[in-house]
Order: C-alpha cells, then sequence, then structure tokens
C-alpha cells in the first residue's frame, strides 16, 4: 500500500510539473496589495518610470504626426510643384536690371526638359475697403491664370482672373477676405465692388477655403488676386515668383538646377531660389527630428533612473518579505512560482507607470502642436510602444530581484525577521 | 512499512574552513499515524533534522525514503511538490502572511496545485470550520489572537490533507493553558484522523503528551521507552 503511495507521489509530482498553473490571479492581487503597501517608495517609482514611457510614447506620437502633416501639405498641392523666387538684390545693384522677365518665365517649360507648366505672380501689400469700411491691409496677388491650376486654387464662386483680363480692374478674392466682405455687410461677394490702394476693382471670383504651403508663395485665403499685368502697371511692380510644375517622372533636384540656370543665365546679376517638395520634407523632417532626439534623450534618462527606482522597490520588498518566501517555499511554491510572484509586481509597478506615461505621452504631443499649429494624430502605434517600453522595463528591471527571491535558501528565508 | 524512513542520515555544514556535524547517523522510521515527539536541548540538531525531514534540506549522506519513493537525488521542484502535496508545516511563530486573510492563508497551499479560486476558497471554508474557526475567515493574522492565528497555521497544514505534520516548537510562542490546547488539538487529529504527526520541543510537557518520544543527543536520535522522564 505505501509502495502504491510512493508511486502516487512521483506521480503527482509530474502532474504537478505539467499542470501547475503560475496561479496568476492571486500573483496581480497581491502584487498590487504589496506596491500599496510601500506608498511612497512605490510612486517614486512610477514618476520616473511614467516620464520614461511618456517620452518614448510621444517620441512615436511625433514622428506619426509629422508623417501626417507632410502628407496633408503636399496631397492638395502634389509633390510635383516648385516655386522659384527672385532673391533680394545685391547691394548697389538695380532693381531693374535684375527682374524675371514675363517672356523668361513664359518659356521656361519649353526651353527646359524637366518643367512642364510655369506661370508668374507677384505680390504687394495695400489697404482693402469695402463699402467704405476698412478690411485693413491686405496681400494683393498679381497672378497669371495658369497660377490658379499650378497652385491648386478653387473658385467657389465665380472665376479666376483671366489672362484676357489684361489691365481690368477686376479681382477674386480669397476665403478670409470675402468673409470680411461678408461681415462689413456684403449679401453677396461676386460682382461687388472692392477698393484696392484707392482703386476700385470689382469681385469676379471667390475662392474656396485653401490650406497653407510652403509651396504657394502667398497665404491664398488671405489674399485679393488681380491680374497680372494689372498689378504691374498699378503697383509698377516686378514679377517676384514663378509657380512651375515639373513633367512626369522628373527629378527634384535636376529641374530645381534648370529652373534656377534658365533665369540667372537670361538675366544679368539675377538670383533667384527654387523651392521643391522635397526641400520641404527635408525642413520638416530636420524639426521632427530635433524632438525626436529631445524626447529619445528625456525618455532614456527617464527610463533608467525610473527603472533603478522600480528596482530599488523590488529589491527592498524581495528583503522585506523573506520570510514569505520562505513560508511559500515550505507550502510547496516552487523557485520559478516565487519568481513569478516577484515579476508579477515589478510588472504591476511598470504597467502602473505605462498607463500614465501613455497619457502623459499623448498630452505632450497634442500640445507640440497646438504651439507649431499642426493637427494632431493619436497614434496607437505610440501607446503600442509605450506599452512595450513599460512591459520590458518591468521584465529586465524586475528579473534580477525576482531571481533573487526565487535563489533564496527557504530555510535562511523562515529564520529572517 | 515506514511513511518515512531515515538510514545512517549525517549533515554537514562548512563554516569557513570549520566542518561542524550536526547530525551524526540518524536512523529513523515512522509508521502512518504515529505522533512522535523529538525532544532535545537546543543547538542538538534538531531543527536541522527537521528541515531534512521536511525535505526543506538535504542529507550530507545516508538515505531517505518517503512513502517509499528515495527522495535525496530529486530534483528542487520534485521536492517542492512532495512538501505542497504530502507534508503540512506548523511553525512556532506561526507565520502566516500578514496581507492575506486567514481564509487566504489557509488556502495557499492549493494556489500551488493550480486550484480554482473557487474550489480554494470552499476548501478553505471548510478547513476553517473543522477548527471551529469559521467566524475568522475575513480577519488578518494581525487581528488574531496567538492561539487563533496557530489554529488557523494548523489548518493550513491541513487543507491540502498531507501524510504527515511536522510542528515545530507549536506551543513556544503561546501562554502555557492555549499551548495546551493546540496540543490536545494535534493529539485529537492524530486519534480522530490516524494523522501522522511529528513534534519538535524543547518543552518536557509536550514530549509527554505524544505517544512515541524520542530525544536528540549529539546528533543522534534516541528512541524513549514510554513511561521515560
Amino acid at each position: 500500500m505505501l509502495a502504491a503511495a510512493g508511486s502516487a507521489v512521483v506521480e503527482a509530482g509530474d502532474a504537478l510539473r505539467r499542470a501547475r498553473a503560475p496561479a496568476l490571479r492571486a500573483d496581480v492581487r497581491e502584487a498590487l496589495a504589496s506596491l500599496n503597501v510601500n506608498r511612497q517608495r512605490t510612486v517614486l517609482a512610477l514618476v520616473g518610470l511614467a516620464l520614461g514611457v511618456a517620452a518614448v510614447t510621444a517620441m512615436v506620437s511625433v514622428g506619426a504626426t509629422a508623417k501626417a502633416e507632410a502628407l496633408k501639405r503636399f496631397q492638395d498641392l502634389g509633390t510635383e510643384t516648385l516655386v522659384i523666387r527672385k532673391r533680394p538684390d545685391n547691394a548697389g545693384q538695380q532693381r531693374a536690371a535684375a527682374a524675371i522677365g514675363a517672356e523668361d518665365a513664359a518659356a521656361l517649360p519649353a526651353q527646359t526638359s524637366t518643367i512642364a507648366a510655369a506661370a508668374p505672380g507677384l505680390q504687394v501689400f495695400g489697404a482693402v475697403a469695402y463699402g467704405g469700411r476698412s478690411l485693413g491691409t491686405r496681400s494683393i496677388v498679381g497672378a497669371a491664370e495658369a497660377v490658379a491650376k499650378l497652385s491648386k486654387l478653387r473658385p467657389s464662386a465665380g472665376r479666376f482672373v483671366s489672362d484676357l483680363d489684361m489691365q481690368r480692374p477686376y479681382c477674386v478674392v480669397g476665403h478670409a477676405i470675402a468673409q470680411a466682405m461678408r461681415t462689413a455687410g456684403a449679401r453677396r461677394v461676386v460682382g461687388e465692388p472692392v477698393t484696392l490702394a484707392g482703386r476700385i476693382y470689382t469681385v469676379v471670383g471667390e475662392l474656396a477655403p485653401t490650406p497653407r504651403s510652403s509651396l504657394r508663395p502667398f497665404r491664398v485665403d488671405e489674399s485679393v488676386f488681380v491680374p497680372i499685368t494689372t498689378a504691374q502697371r498699378v503697383f509698377r511692380a516686378d514679377i517676384q515668383f514663378v509657380v512651375a510644375r515639373m513633367g512626369e517622372g522628373a527629378n527634384h533636384r535636376e529641374a530645381a538646377a534648370e529652373a534656377q540656370a534658365h533665369f540667372e543665365n537670361r538675366v544679368r546679376n539675377l538670383r533667384v531660389a527654387v523651392q521643391t517638395a522635397d526641400d520641404l520634407i527635408a525642413a520638416l523632417r530636420k524639426q521632427m527630428r530635433l524632438f525626436t532626439l529631445l524626447l529619445a534623450a528625456v525618455g532614456g534618462i527617464s527610463l533608467v533612473v525610473g527603472g533603478a527606482g522600480a528596482m530599488n522597490v523590488m529589491l527592498a520588498a524581495v528583503t522585506e518579505r523573506r520570510r514569505e518566501v520562505g513560508v511559500r517555499r515550505a507550502l510547496g511554491a516552487r523557485r520559478r512560482d516565487i519568481r513569478n510572484q516577484f515579476l508579477v509586481e515589478a510588472l504591476a509597478l511598470s504597467l502602473a507607470g505605462g498607463v500614465l506615461g501613455i497619457l502623459l505621452g499623448v498630452v505632450v504631443p497634442y500640445a507640440i502642436c497646438i504651439y507649431t499649429g499642426w493637427s494632431f494624430v493619436a497614434s496607437p502605434a505610440a501607446m503600442l510602444a509605450g506599452f512595450g517600453v513599460a512591459t520590458g522595463a518591468g521584465v529586465f528591471f524586475g528579473a534580477y530581484p525576482a531571481r533573487r527571491a526565487a535563489g533564496l535558501d527557504p530555510i535562511a528565508a523562515l529564520r529572517a525577521q | 512499512m515506514a511513511l518515512l524512513r531515515l538510514g545512517a542520515v549525517r549533515k554537514a555544514y562548512a563554516v569557513g574552513p570549520v566542518k561542524t556535524e550536526v547530525l551524526r547517523g540518524v536512523d529513523l522510521a515512522v509508521a502512518p499515524g504515529d505522533m512522535l515527539s523529538m525532544m532535545g536541548p537546543s543547538g542538538c540538531g534538531k531543527s536541522t533534522l527537521m528541515n531534512v525531514v521536511g525535505l526543506l534540506d538535504r542529507p550530507t549522506s545516508g538515505s531517505y525514503s518517503f512513502a517509499g519513493q528515495e527522495v535525496t537525488d530529486l530534483d528542487d521542484d520534485a521536492l517542492s511538490a512532495i512538501r505542497n502535496l504530502k507534508i503540512g508545516f506548523v511553525f512556532q511563530a506561526f507565520n502566516l502572511l500578514p496581507r492575506l486573510t486567514a481564509s487566504q492563508n489557509v488556502g495557499l497551499p492549493l494556489v500551488y496545485r493550480g486550484l480554482g479560486e473557487k474550489e480554494i476558497r470552499e476548501r478553505a471554508r471548510a478547513g476553517l470550520q473543522r477548527l471551529g474557526m469559521d467566524d475568522c475567515g475575513n480577519r488578518r493574522p494581525h487581528e488574531l489572537s496567538g492561539g487563533q492565528q496557530q489554529r488557523v497555521a494548523i489548518a493550513r497544514a491541513l487543507v491540502g490533507e498531507p501524510d504527515v505534520i511536522l510542528a515545530d516548537e507549536p506551543t513556544g510562542a503561546l501562554d502555557a493553558e492555549t499551548g495546551r490546547e493546540i496540543m490536545q488539538l494535534l493529539i485529537r487529529l492524530n486519534a480522530e484522523q490516524r494523522l501522522t504527526i511529528i513534534v519538535v520541543t524543547h518543552d518536557l510537557a509536550v514530549d509527554r503528551l505524544c505517544a512515541r518520544r524520542t530525544r536528540i543527543r549529539d546528533g543522534v536520535l534516541h528512541e524513549q521507552g514510554p513511561g521515560a522522564a
């Protein structure tokens, strides 16, 4: 009978080895209770962990926001657009000697292999009034008809200025100007007279709201557009920029070089700068990289500090609870049961820090977005990253204390006070 | 046949260059249903023997078979499993976990068997009831008297239906009256359920209550005849 009992021991032992679950629920419950006991120490460790996780979450989130922002900027305009601007003259040279010529602008597509279309424009600032009320000093853009197409300007009523308008006093108003006119009492906008720098123009069109972009050399919503010939005559201004579109498959750098050479070779002393989508994306990236680096530094330092704090909490817990470890071992806990118990506790600590951190890591990018005017993108990847970092920190900084607890000699542990 | 059989068990500790032999050839056979005392002055090696018998420590040499199986060469996990399934510990200092309720303390050995929470709760409740402690299930150890704590500890030792109870100075932290009650409880369990109980003590009053009495002297176990002092 006892021999049978003996083999029963072996069988039972084998069964336990296979089937014994780590009693996770009990572990979690006890972990929370024990963290609650050492509240002050726990809170200190939490702050560090939360900062670290927040920085990582924010880092990923900023990346996602930047990507979305870049996409948004080029979604409506396309990445084939480029802008050629006249650079300020060098001192002592006459303005007239170095201007972009209308013919040269018109010849750009024909004279280069990479540019498919081009249209010139200029911008001045002048007083705008409607119905006897001032609408303030506004941007007045003289634009060739093709600017509308190249810069993707869409009339919501009426039409854009035409090359056939020649020097007629017609104008097209941006969305914000139209709104200002309505505030000033206009029932309709198209057909109404407005005063630009003392002369009366008739509004022939109103533009739909248009997002800002560096590839539009003017703020569309806040501008009044007049035929470029009118602007040149009335304001005695030169062409300041040319909006162009590359041919299909053209390379940004080649197109920029060709356009620059085209203008600089034709007019002595003329210097132009060409901006492409590539330049903008690069600038955007550079700005983002700065944020990312900063966050990575903060995140790295915080994680180490928070992790060290978490490890300290766990080491103290192991020391304080040596006797408990001894009792549990006597009652049949295996080394790995003890190890798991303390690991779960470390994980509970770092996941709590993680949740706080993820919250923080969403708020911080949100603040950055408000500051920079970008639109905020809630990034699930960022939250996942934060969660991952928290779990990683928990396992990494909890592993050593947990192993120490598991390795305790049960007899010595039982004797501990 | 014996439930536990120790043959020529020796245990030596090396403290620096000094080697101390605490057990010097212990022979012992414990039959099912024995109520056995191990008595001796402090430092005689009875704690070490208790640890070896309880599978918390391994002998340096000698043999130990538990329910017919040699256990000296089992790995740590297997020893943990046997402690969990076959042995119930009762300590001098009760050793209840302070953050757990009495009921949770009683259920603790079953947690390491991977049983479901509901079954553990039910068995812990039944265990406390058996010792007349039904009302104390939701209290924490610091809310209980010493005698109550030791009863909870005994309930914990019994909950897994072990083959043997190892009680290390079970009355050592209690007043004489409460100590007697705890001993009466152990004797009743032994008598009614034929539960094998080994009591380590240095208290002659406790020793006298046991049917079979042994003495440890200089690391060797001596059987006492009935009626001896």
